[in-house]
């Protein structure tokens, strides 16, 4: 606990969440899953996101996570979204099925448990493996072509890039307190609770700046948008085709979805013989 | 007798997090001497680290090899809030050292929450000397990009620092805020003992540092006095660095070394004087 609250401020690195989510969004444009055209992700994506909430069957529950968890890795995706997955899979389910385990370890309350479990983990490792595969810009133009509103596209990429800057300014903005600020005097038997409230008071002020910065940057961005003609460009059917005319499926597309295809009507097969 | 050392780099090795799986080497043991008193610039194309140098000294990043003496104490392991009893950072940015709620607010931030005794009349005195009287009442984001940046300076010697360290305090500012802010610099050297300025900008150099570093790539490609650099062809061509005009002037026309418009037209009107008597 002391060592803890002498240095959250060190420990919980700001820099390390901002190079994962850059990491995230460009990092791995050199995987399977990367080349693959983002039409074929979000197809795909509409089915894995879909059909585990419907199935029921634990067997082809647990072959449908198997085979989403082979695409993310084959999609090197961050750590620190893994461990957020695994955070969100735990706090959703996981816990109970723990819990469960330990108290009555009974079938009849684990099967029904790990189901619930196995199609939340299935579902977010599928989100996990599209949204790692697919930078923005490839993300916009799967959604565009989709007939997504060409204003929720651009939003997502836009999101994609302000918040590794927002998080590099936050960084500096918490330093400016702290080249400023004073560490609460190291005595009296209090220092650990007053250290800690100074450290979390800080990162809570860091806050204001960074929203006050923010909105004057974004409106630089807006008139910058306004001045090439962005908003005109939305109703333009040939701005359309033209941001579209890059995506080709090719050899991989058919093959990924040919396996998938495969994959899931063999399990289905298979589980619908497995009877627990 | 060498003066006593202000900045100690000892074979410091720095990188950031990089994006792919590598991450980016940005020092590999670098070692480095600043003495009390200097005025150092420190100039090197995009890129080269002079940011990440600065950043290193204030104790913002951390190496991670290597130790960082500053004021002859090491900070490797200290914290910020420490190192600021020796060192102050002037960001690139000016508008991410905004914290008050108004430019007094933010000057007298430092020293209200470090209890400096009288710290109300020595903030009056740093608005004074940055010529901010009358906007010490404004969020300081919504002054003017000169303001700004003179307010920023104030900000970074409010706690009286033995090293100011600058990062780029020229840039994006016009000709006469330009000039503003390098009276602003000249008063604040007769402050602080030490001073480095990482910066593109060679007129500022010229007239302002006694000594100039070159950072290439993560190395110091050369170090010494503004004629030795602006003297070394070699270093030049491989980092790209123009001298500034008028030393070029001065070289071409006369053979000297002129570092200021003032000494060349001392210069232009000794030899015409010269040139008149025959
Ligand atoms: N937060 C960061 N994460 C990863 N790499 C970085 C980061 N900041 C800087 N770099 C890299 O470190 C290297 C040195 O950057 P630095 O900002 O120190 O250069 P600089 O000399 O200040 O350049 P400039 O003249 O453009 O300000 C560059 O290659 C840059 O890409
Ligand atoms: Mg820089």
């Amino acid at each position: 606990m002391k060592k803890l609250s002498e240095n959250i401020l060190d420990k919980i690195s700001i820099d390390y969440v901002r190079t994962q989510v850059l990491k995230n969004a460009y990092g791995n444009d050199d995987t399977p899953i990367a080349k693959l055209d983002p039409r074929t992700l979000l197809l795909w994506y509409l089915f894995f996101g879909f059909f585990p909430w419907f199935a029921n069957n634990v067997v082809l529950l647990l072959l449908l996570f198997m085979f989403a968890a082979a695409t993310t890795r084959l999609a090197k995706v961050a750590p620190l979204v893994l461990f957020v997955f695994c955070l969100g899979v735990f706090s959703q389910t996981g816990y109970l099925l723990i819990v469960s385990l330990f108290f009555d370890g009974n079938l009849s309350t684990i099967i029904p448990l790990s189901v619930l479990t196995l199609k939340v983990a299935t579902v977010s490792l599928a989100s996990i493996t599209v949204f790692s595969g697919l930078d923005p810009d490839r993300l916009c133009a799967g959604l565009l072509y989709f007939g997504c509103p060409d204003k929720l596209s651009f939003s997502i990429a836009f999101s994609y890039r302000i918040l590794p800057v927002l998080m590099e300014q936050f960084q500096n903005i918490l330093f400016s307190y702290r080249l400023r600020g004073r560490v609460p005097e190291k005595s009296g038997s209090f220092w650990v609770v007053k250290n800690l409230f100074y450290q979390i008071k800080i990162i809570m002020l860091s806050f204001y700046p960074l929203m006050l910065g923010t909105a004057k940057r974004s409106r630089t961005t807006v008139e910058a948008l306004e001045l090439k003609g962005y908003r005109h460009s939305l109703s333009n059917p040939e701005v359309r085709r033209i941001k579209l005319s890059h995506l080709r499926f090719s050899k991989g597309d058919f093959a990924f979805a040919f396996i998938s295809l495969v994959y899931t009507a063999g399990s289905i097969l298979i589980s619908s013989y497995i009877k627990l | 007798m060498n003066p006593p050392k202000a900045v100690c780099f000892e074979n410091v090795s720095a990188e950031y997090r990089g994006i792919k799986d590598k991450n980016p080497k940005i020092f590999d043991g670098l070692d480095l001497n600043i003495h009390k008193g200097e005025k150092v610039a420190l100039i090197g194309s995009n890129g080269a680290g002079k940011s990440t140098l600065l950043k290193l000294i204030c104790g913002f990043i951390k190496p991670y090899g290597g130790r960082i003496y500053v004021c002859g104490e090491e900070i490797t392991s200290k914290k910020p809030e420490e190192t600021a009893k020796y060192v102050s950072l002037v960001y690139q940015n000016p508008e991410e050292m905004f914290i008050g709620e108004s430019v007094g607010d933010d000057i007298e931030y430092a020293m209200r929450e470090r209890k400096i005794p009288d710290y109300k009349s020595k903030a009056l005195e740093l608005i004074e000397m940055f010529s901010l009287k009358g906007l010490e009442n404004k969020d300081a984001r919504l002054l003017s990009g000169g303001q700004m940046r003179r307010a920023s300076l104030a900000i970074g010697i409010a706690l009286n620092p033995s090293v100011l360290l600058l990062d780029e305090p020229t840039a994006n500012l016009d000709i006469a805020t330009r000039t503003e802010v390098i009276e602003a610099l000249n008063s604040i050297c007769s402050k602080t003992e030490t001073a480095i300025v990482a910066t593109h900008d060679m007129q500022l150099v010229a007239e302002w540092a006694d000594r100039v570093i070159v950072l290439h790539e993560g190395r110091i490609a050369a170090d010494g006095t503004c004629t030795e650099i602006f003297e070394d062809e070699f270093v030049l061509e491989k980092v790209g660095i123009m001298p500034p005009e008028i030393y070029t002037l001065g070289k071409r026309l006369f053979g000297a070394q002129t570092l200021n418009p003032k000494e060349f037209a001392d210069l232009f009107l000794r030899e015409r004087e010269e040139v008149l008597a025959i």
